[in-house]
């Protein structure tokens, strides 16, 4: 059984050699939809990370009156502690904001002017509110807005976040239905291609076939070849669409890392990191698609 | 060793190849099956090898009822009958002796084990010194022997053979018929389709004629009475 697996495989190959230009019209195909499955996969990393680094950022800045007094922040502070939706806080001082004002306004000196011509500190004492999750900050917006907490709340601003939030899920949502409408059409015609070139290969050892059946070789042993070829179109393009892939992230890298480093993420350590885990379930799926259509192109033409 | 019992072959509507045809082979025997074309002499061979199917009746070699034979066995039953035709199905691409060796290749016979049968094969036919030679380079008579090679590579105990001589010229068809002959004399039972009367009336054995799809005659030396 190993001998005839062995003898498959050869003549598997010697097909994919002889049918060299279709073998490579094949495997174009299926790198295409391979390709368009990265992207997909790569959009859905870039904005997952986006969104994790966004969400991040997320806060709450709460901006209390400035004649409330410490007492009542501290009394304000441990009521927003106590929420269970809450995962931090921390209190800034306005005299800390004022340093921390003219420290990135130390080379603008028209505001650090302005700034000295005022006699009070015009910032506000701030409590910076952390949720658990994003979507926690409606209760702890809730909570804030209460009738009660208005008598020494000036402002609060999370309103900016939601709306990034907002804007990267819509544009990251319509990508991704497009990149799925797309991967889909690639895989369709990939599979009818493969469907096409094992007929043509069935055709083209037509004779072969009939000597086969005539001297009673197993209708496995006249399967395995073709079923074979499907594998070995897989593996060629699965292997080319990653070193295309890297090329692709060669050449684009510099850009992408400009855009990326803000969130703290690197598409090629991405891939580095699941590279087999990306790459195997990538190979098994295209394998398991050719193994279905080259069975279905063989169908009843090689029965017995 | 072959047993054809009442078996009928229809194409629908009302289309008979082979209608209630009762056949007994002996082992060893040499047949000669004739009839006119559309007679049923191909499709009783086909249904010899399970190509075609009857639709009545049971087709017994050596016991096994290959009339319902299951499809995971077909392979097996065509190693056990060598079958020649008269357009030799040889391999173009292949040498003589990778056409012959191709048949143990794909039943998964190892190689060391190939490169000893072969030859001897080769030898059977008078073939030996023509091992590396391709079909296109050999006369007609010599690729029948070829494919006669071929269809005993298996040791079959049966061969059939279908208008073997259809495209040979006199000369090589005595030599095909000789090989036969030869064969048969080895103990393999041979099954001879034809439409050649002189091959027939040369062989003096057994006769069949089949006429519409019936066996209308079955001599034990006979002549061709078409």
């Amino acid at each position: 059984m190993n001998y005839s697996f062995f003898r498959a495989f050869k003549y598997a190959f010697l097909d994919f050699w002889r049918n060299v230009w279709l073998s490579l019209v094949t495997i174009t195909v299926l790198v295409l939809a391979l390709l368009s499955v990265n992207v997909l996969i790569s959009l859905n990393a870039i904005s997952d990370s986006i969104i994790y680094s966004v969400e991040e950022k997320v806060d709450v800045t709460v901006f209390f009156l400035s004649e409330t007094e410490v007492a009542q922040i501290n009394n304000f502070r441990q009521r927003v502690d106590n929420l269970p939706e809450v995962s931090s806080t921390l209190f800034f001082p306005k005299d800390e904001a004022l340093i921390d004002f003219r420290e990135k306004h130390k080379d603008d000196p028209k505001i650090l002017e302005a700034l000295n011509e005022l006699e009070d500190n015009p910032l506000l004492d701030a409590l910076i509110i952390r949720a658990s999750s994003l979507d926690d900050y409606n209760k702890i917006l809730t909570f804030i807005t209460l009738e009660e907490n208005q008598e020494i709340i000036k402002y609060q601003n999370f309103t900016d976040h939601e709306k990034i939030i907002a804007g990267v899920k819509a544009i990251t949502s319509k990508v991704e239905k497009v990149s799925i409408v797309l991967t889909a059409i690639f895989a369709f015609i990939a599979i009818l291609i493969v469907f096409n070139a094992i007929r043509v290969t069935i055709y083209t050892h037509r004779e072969e076939i009939e000597v086969m059946k005539l001297v009673g070789a197993n209708n496995w042993f006249i399967r395995l070849p073709f079923l074979l070829e499907g594998v070995i179109y897989s593996v060629f393009a699965s292997v080319i669409a990653f070193i295309l892939l890297y090329a692709v992230f060669g050449a684009i890298g510099p850009y992408l890392s400009d855009f990326l480093q803000t969130y703290n993420f690197s598409l090629v350590d991405y891939y580095n990191g699941n590279l087999w885990k990306l790459f195997g379930i990538q190979l098994l799926a295209t394998i398991v698609l050719n193994i279905i259509s080259s069975a279905i192109a063989m169908g009843r033409y090689l029965r017995a | 060793m072959i047993k054809f019992r009442n078996v009928t072959k229809y194409y629908p509507p009302d289309t008979y190849a082979l209608s209630k045809v009762s056949l007994h082979v002996l082992p060893g025997e040499f047949v000669s099956i004739i009839g006119a074309s559309g007679s049923g002499k191909t499709t009783l061979v086909k249904m010899l090898t399970a190509e075609e199917r009857a639709n009545e009746g049971n087709i017994l070699l050596s016991g096994w009822d290959i009339a319902k034979i299951r499809e995971t066995e077909i392979p097996i039953l065509r190693r056990q009958i060598g079958v020649i035709f008269q357009d030799f199905k040889l391999l173009p691409q292949k040498t003589i002796f990778e056409n012959i060796s191709f048949a143990l290749e794909v039943c998964g016979t190892k190689q060391s084990k190939i490169r000893k049968i072969v030859p001897q094969i080769l030898k059977v036919v008078n073939l030996y010194n023509k091992a590396t030679k391709y079909p296109k380079q050999l006369s007609g008579g010599e690729q029948q022997r070829v494919s006669i090679a071929r269809a005993l590579i298996h040791r079959p105990k049966i061969l059939v053979a279908d208008e073997p001589t259809g495209n040979l010229d006199l000369a090589n068809t005595q030599d095909i018929i000789e090989l036969l002959k030869k064969i048969n004399d080895l103990g393999t039972t041979v099954l001879l389709v034809t439409h050649d009367k002189d091959v027939v009336n040369m062989l003096k054995k057994r006769v069949v004629v089949l006429e519409n799809g019936h066996l209308i005659s079955d001599k034990k030396v006979g002549k061709y009475i078409l």
